[in-house]
Parts: C-alpha cells; structure tokens; sequence
C-alpha cells in the first residue's frame, strides 16, 4: 500500500461544531484527527452508528464544510485544508446522497437534473462526455430508459429516483464517488438492485467508491477495505475479510452483532 | 411551452375549470372595454327614469337616480377585479420578499418577522380590513392598501416556509457540490420551488379580495360614490330588494359569479403547478 497508489489521502483531519443555545455553547467533535486513503479502484466502506461523524467526512470531502485543522488530498493535489482556499475538482469527485426524494429538484426534467454537473467541468469534458448520446447511453447504463428523461422526478420510485441521481453522479466521469447511505432510503428489494447496480457500473466506469453506511451486510458484500467509526473516531481499518472474520476492537464486534445480514445470501 | 402544453391538456380534461376560464376571460374583456359596452354612461343620472325594470333600454333596469345598473355594473368590474389585482398583487410581492429573506437568513430577524405575522394573523382577516381602511380613510386606495396589509402575512409565512425548505433541501446541496453559481442555484433551484405556491395562493387569494372590497364598499369603506362599485352599489341596492328586485340581485349575481371563476381557475392552477398531480 504505496501513497502513490492513493486516490484519496486524508490526513489528520479535525472538525468541531460549535452551537450556542440559550448562551451555552456547545462544542461537538464531529471529526477527531481522522486519517484513512482510499487506493485507486477500491470501494471503501466507512461504517458507523448514526452521530459518529460519517456524513460530516462526506461534507467534508464535498467541500460543503470547512476543515478545521488537516488536510485532504486528491489525485496529488491538496483539495481542502484548513488555510488558503484550495481549488476544489469539481466533476472528479461526485455524492449520491441518501435520499433521492429530496436530492432531485422537484420541477426540473430528469434531463436538467442529470446534465447540471456538466455546467462546472471544462468544455472539453463536456464536449467529451455531455452530447445527448452520452447522456442516453448513461441512463440505459442505470437501467432507465430514453423516454423518461422528459419527465419530472416524481413520476418515478425511490429505487428510479437513486438510478436517476447515480446517473447524475457519473455524467462528468468523476474518479472518485462518495456514496452517503445511498440505499437507506429504499425498500429492501430495492436496495439489491441498487447495489448491485453500483457494483456493475463501478467496473464499467472504473470508478472509486467511499460507500457510507451503517448497514454491515451491505457494506460485506461491496466494499474491500471497511473503516469503523466511532464517535468521530477510526477506531479500525482492515480489510473486508478480516474484519468480519475478527473485529479487533469491542465496538466493531457490536457494530457486527447488532445488524440484520440480508446480503449474505447474495454472496454464494 | 410545456407549461402552456400542460394547461391546454387540463383544461380539456377538466370541462368545469375550463367553463371557469372562459368566464374570467370574459370578466376581463368587459373590464377592459366597458366604455364601449356600456350602453349608458355609469355616473349619469335621469331622475324620470328612476328604478326602472329590466327591458330592452335598460337591460338590467335603474337605481333610485335613474342610472342604468348594466352600466355601472360593467364599470364597477374595472374597480372590483382592478383593485383586487393590485391589493394581492402588491402583498404577495412584499410578503414574498420579506418571507424568503426572513427563511434564508433565520436567527433572530426570523423571530421577529414571524411574531409580527403572528399579530396579523391573530385578528380575523374582515375585522382586521375594517379597522385598517377605517383608520386609514374611506377612500379605494385606503381599502387596497388595507387588503394588501390583510393578506401579508400570509405569502410571508409561504415564502418562510419554503425558503427554509429549499436551503436545507439535497437538491440544493448537491447544486453545491458541482461547483455551480449561486446565481444558477437561485435562478434554476430556488426561485421555481419558491413561487409556485406564491402564483397558486395569488389565484386563490383574488376572489377572496374581491369579497373583501365588495364588502368594505358595503361599508361604506371602500369605493365613494358615485364611483361604480359592487359593494357600494348593493349596500343601497338591498334597501330595494322587496319591490325592485333587479337592484341588488344583478350586483350581486356579478360578484358571485366572477369570484367563484376565480376559485375555481385558482384550484386548477394548483392542481396543475403541483409537480406532485400526476398525468
């Protein structure tokens, strides 16, 4: 495990959100001196309960919040830090956030929706990869079809509406994606298609993936490295087969012991 | 274009609000060209030909001065649906900007411009009309002004609501995370998400205003005479309800018809701005 092999270093990074109510503040260290890379074409999964810190590292990596001391470094280049204003990829990194009701504006077309990303790449890239026979071989690649790009977001299931932002994600050819809880919002039968959709376009693509999730089977079955959070904390880094063959700390364990496995079958 | 696709396919699938259609586009025309319909003129006064019945000269008869109420109805439209127009049509501007300036920017201006709709909307919307165009003056533009400061508190309590929902919203977080403009995130993301209940309540909100002017004329608050107005001429008119019946009832027959089009048309512009109406 080389640096030069890194996609994604991220280096001793710190986050506290200071609230005041009533005139007390409230310091809370969402993110404690967090380091982790992420190789080139590798899915890595960050896993944690919920308040341990995963959506600030996404918000984060997104450059949707400030670092407060550290620095994240993508491709070779120093994307955030906590001085200077470092110049953000943007089209190189993409999200799926966890809920597609809410991530897809209600009264654009679904061809608005996934051409937005477009408008901050270089015109060369969209020139690349923006003409309308891209994009409608982007949305068959998601298993939607040419004649729903006219229409309106809420014509289409939870499990559509994901495609339809995954789909949003890849139009800039992004190295890296961070995937925040992308299936948490949908029904269980959903999420199979969905997975393994991601898995499918991801060796289409080469693509990288963060993938956020509290779900431990899910996150079995996708990723090869698993990072565990806990309380803005890694408290362990290990592979896929070695960290659900013998968690080395206590919260692993419980984190382990506390959640349904349904993927296990989808393994065999 | 897709929006004018859209109405022309509601509207003929839904024969009731196009009817409604119809009839506001009427109400408008007579607005508009009541000079060249009237047969007489609205503030002339023929003491002879005093409470006439309806007939071929007076279509819909005369009042106690002798003035032709089919004139004075066509007029007394412009005053009505005209005043009513720019009432709502001023709230919901203010309104709409205070509201989205106080969701945007929250803290401690949200408070305070929130506890001061709180106060409007504590009294009744008649109660509140009559004591501001009272204090204000009876005169029409003092019942205008009174309408727009009625209905305030409405759109700013809209515009609050969806300001505050479309900046937390993901749509406009993911906007963020591709780099784009605040210019675009606002042209494209939030001024769409944020008028469409405003243009819906605008609709609905006209026939409302136009009850309210009609009865501040009632009053005696609104339009004076001898201004042509449905309100004022109704509040003389019902005097004459048992032996003239013609008096009040037209009035009143224009005021109920124009503002029930206006409902109706307002429903179907929700129903047909909601991106939620399926097709």
């Amino acid at each position: 495990m080389s640096n030069h092999d890194a996609l994604l270093r991220v280096e001793s990074i710190n986050k506290t959100f200071i609230t005041q109510s009533r005139g007390i503040r409230n310091e809370n260290h969402a993110v404690k001196s967090l380091s982790f890379e992420i190789m080139r074409g590798e899915v890595f999964g960050l896993v944690g309960e919920s308040g341990s810190g995963k959506s600030t590292i996404a918000n984060l990596l997104m450059n949707l919040e400030t670092l407060d001391s550290g620095e994240i470094i993508f491709d070779g280049n120093v994307i955030a830090a906590s001085k200077g204003t470092p110049k953000f990829p943007y089209g190189d990194i993409q999200i799926v956030f966890q809920d597609p009701k809410s991530s897809l504006d209600p009264r654009m077309s679904v061809r608005e929706i996934i051409e937005e990303p477009l408008r901050s790449v270089s015109i060369d890239r969209k020139k690349e990869f923006g003409s309308s026979s891209d994009v409608l071989k982007l949305i068959q690649a998601v298993g939607l079809r040419e004649e729903h790009l006219d229409r309106k977001p809420h014509q289409f299931s939870g499990g559509q509406r994901q495609r339809i932002a995954i789909a949003r994600a890849l139009i800039t050819r992004p190295k890296l994606v961070v995937l925040d809880e992308p299936t948490s919002a949908l029904d269980i039968s959903v999420q199979a298609q969905v997975i393994n959709l991601l898995k499918a376009i991801q060796n289409e693509f080469g693509l990288t993936y963060l993938f956020i999730s509290h779900n431990m089977g899910v996150v079995k079955y996708l990723c090869d490295r698993v990072g565990v959070l806990y309380q803005g904390e890694l408290v362990e880094v290990e592979t896929n087969e070695r960290i659900f063959a013998a968690p080395k700390q206590d919260y692993t364990k419980k984190l382990l012991a506390s959640v349904p496995n349904m993927f296990e079958d989808m393994e065999k | 274009m897709n929006l004018l696709l859209r109405s022309i396919r509601s509207l003929i699938k839904n024969r009731f609000a196009a009817s409604a259609v119809i009839v506001l586009a009427i109400v408008f025309l007579v607005g508009v060209f009541a000079p060249l319909l009237a047969t007489y003129s609205p503030a002339d006064t023929a003491p002879k030909d005093r409470l006439l019945a309806p007939g071929s000269l007076h279509y819909f008869g005369t009042d106690e001065l002798g003035r032709d109420i089919f004139s004075r109805i066509l007029y007394g439209t412009r005053v009505s649906v005209g005043i009513a127009l720019v009432a709502i049509l001023l709230s919901a501007l203010v309104g709409t900007f205070i509201g989205s300036f106080s969701g945007f920017i929250g803290r401690w201006i949200d408070q305070v411009i929130m506890r001061i709709t709180d106060v409007l909307l504590a009294f009744p919307t008649l109660v509140l009309a009559l004591a501001l165009s009272a204090a204000l003056g009876a005169s029409i533009v003092n019942a205008a002004l009174a309408i727009a400061v009625v209905k305030l508190p409405i759109y700013m309590r809209l515009a609050r609501t969806q300001a505050l929902s479309i900046s937390q919203s993901l749509y406009v977080k993911s906007a963020k995370t591709f780099g784009v403009s605040s210019g675009w995130v606002v042209r494209k993301h939030v001024v769409p998400n944020l008028l469409t209940p405003i243009v819906v309540q605008i609709t609905l909100d006209i026939g409302d205003a136009i009850l309210l002017i009609a009865t501040l004329g009632f009053l005696g608050l609104g339009a004076q005479p001898p201004t042509a107005e449905w309100g004022a001429m109704i509040s003389t008119g019902w005097n004459y309800l048992i032996d003239q019946w013609w008096y009040p009832t037209f009035t009143g027959a224009a005021i109920f018809i124009t503002v029930m089009a206006f409902n109706i048309v307002g429903d179907g512009v929700r129903d047909l701005l909601d991106p939620k109406s399926g097709e």
